[in-house]
Order: structure tokens, then C-alpha cells, then sequence
């Protein structure tokens, strides 16, 4: 999912809005044999999406594979970059 | 209430790299490689040197056919996804028709067979671009058996 996420970034994520999920949404699912995988919603119909991947360097299984809509476990409501929460830190640590 | 899990991106290898040409070149030496065998067969007083050439000949053809069908099942099976197999729907009936050309094509030394697999491999190969948003045009091959090929419009430098 690079440049959105990158490995040790953060995201909030909720199983609650799932009615708000759309086109461009990034969404968490299960798959049994990779465990949570998060991906951006490409196109959607009533009961099913399409997902894809923001790396436009990289190919995955998931990357427009058709899914349920109820696979669906969370949709992701904001993202925490980890170079964010690391200079917030050292603010915080220059600040004591 | 609130949990952290790990989630991943899933990525395979950044590879990305998928053409056709592979194919149609393959698929231009069956039929070229039919041509010479056909012209081999005529000389029916073949001595041993010639009739091991033709076994030679004859075991390219088949490496070449074999070829076509590896590469367009990759391309079918690992870039054709569910957004451009929407978009074309008549891939599957290409492919399975290339499968079986190809197959002809190892079996049977009729120069036709190849010819219609090169016409299957040009029309999957304009799909190919097509997924891509890439202009393709029709030339001849600049080598022997000279016949009709795709081509991309590549960005020049």
C-alpha cells in the first residue's frame, strides 16, 4: 500500500461504518491463509467489491479479486504515519 | 472494545513485467519453422545428416508451441484479473482457442494452423494493450514468414 501505509505506520479502524464503504475506501479483511490484509476499494456494486493496491510497482493476489462485501471486517477511518508519531515523540521528549 | 492487530498489504513481486511479444515471436518461428519442414518433407530421398536436421526442426516447432502456451497461460492467469476480464469477456475464448492451436500446431505440420494461431495471439495481444491504454498498430514481421503482427505504440524517448 506504498506511499499511503508503509510497514510500522498505524491505522484506526472500525467495524462499525461499514455501510460507508465506497470507492477509494480502504478496507480490512480475513483471509485465512494471510491473515488481515488491507487494501483500497477500486469499484463496488450492492454486494460486492474489487479491491487494489495504492503501489503502482507492486501486484497482489487480493488486486481485483472480487470480494463480499460482508468478508469486509473493517473499513479504516484515519492512518497514523509512523514518521509523524516519531517526531511527535521527540517533540514531546524535547519539551520535558 | 479496542484491539491492535497486525494487517498486511499482501505485495508480490514488484514484477509487473508481462508481454506478448514472447508469444508472437514463438509464434512466428512455428510458422516459420512449418515452412522449412514442409520444404524438408518434399526431398523424400533424405540422408541421415538431413534426417536428423528434420527431427531437430521438427523438435524446435514443438519447444516454440510449447512456449505459446506457457506464456499466454501466464499472462491469462496472472495479469487478467476481474476489471479487465469485465472489460473483455472474449479473453477466455481467445486463450482456450490459442491452447488448442498451439496444440495443432505440435501435432501437425499444416502451415494453416500456424497461421491461425498467429491470428488468435495478434487478438490477444491487442487485448493485452488494450488493458493497458496502449495504441497498438499492424505491421509485417521484418523476418521471414513476414506475416502480420501487433504492435504497441511505445512512448519515444
Amino acid at each position: 500500500m506504498h506511499p499511503t501505509l508503509v510497514p510500522g505506520d498505524f491505522i484506526v479502524s472500525s467495524s462499525c461504518f461499514k455501510s460507508f464503504i465506497n470507492i477509494n475506501s480502504i478496507v480490512v479483511f480475513f483471509d485465512k491463509y494471510y491473515s488481515f490484509i488491507i487494501k483500497r476499494v477500486s469499484s463496488r456494486n450492492v454486494e460486492y467489491l474489487i479491491l487494489k493496491s495504492d503501489n503502482p510497482d507492486s501486484e497482489s493476489i487480493f488486486c481485483g479479486k472480487k470480494l463480499h462485501i460482508k468478508q469486509i471486517q473493517y473499513i479504516v477511518l484515519f492512518t497514523i504515519k509512523l514518521k509523524y508519531l516519531r517526531n511527535i515523540l521527540i517533540l514531546l521528549k524535547i519539551k520535558k | 472494545m479496542f484491539k491492535i492487530n497486525k494487517v498486511q498489504a499482501h505485495c508480490d513481486i514488484p514484477c509487473k513485467v508481462y508481454d506478448p511479444s514472447i508469444i508472437q515471436y514463438s509464434t512466428l518461428s512455428i510458422v516459420r519453422f512449418l515452412d522449412i519442414i514442409n520444404s524438408e518433407i518434399k526431398d523424400s530421398n533424405m540422408n541421415m545428416s538431413q534426417t536428423a536436421q528434420l527431427s531437430r526442426l521438427v523438435s524446435v516447432k514443438e519447444q516454440h508451441a510449447k512456449e505459446v502456451k506457457t506464456e499466454v497461460a501466464t499472462i491469462w492467469g496472472d495479469y487478467f484479473k476481474e476489471p479487465q476480464i469485465i472489460k473483455f469477456p472474449e479473453i477466455h475464448s481467445i486463450v482456450h482457442l490459442i491452447m488448442q492451436l498451439a496444440s495443432k500446431c505440435k501435432q501437425d505440420l499444416d502451415r494453416n494452423n500456424g497461421v491461425e494461431l498467429l491470428k488468435q495471439v495478434n487478438k490477444f495481444t491487442e487485448i493485452f494493450w488494450a488493458t493497458k491504454d496502449v495504441k497498438t498498430e499492424k505491421f509485417y514481421a521484418p523476418y521471414p514468414p513476414e506475416l502480420v503482427i501487433v504492435c504497441p505504440i511505445l512512448k519515444s524517448v
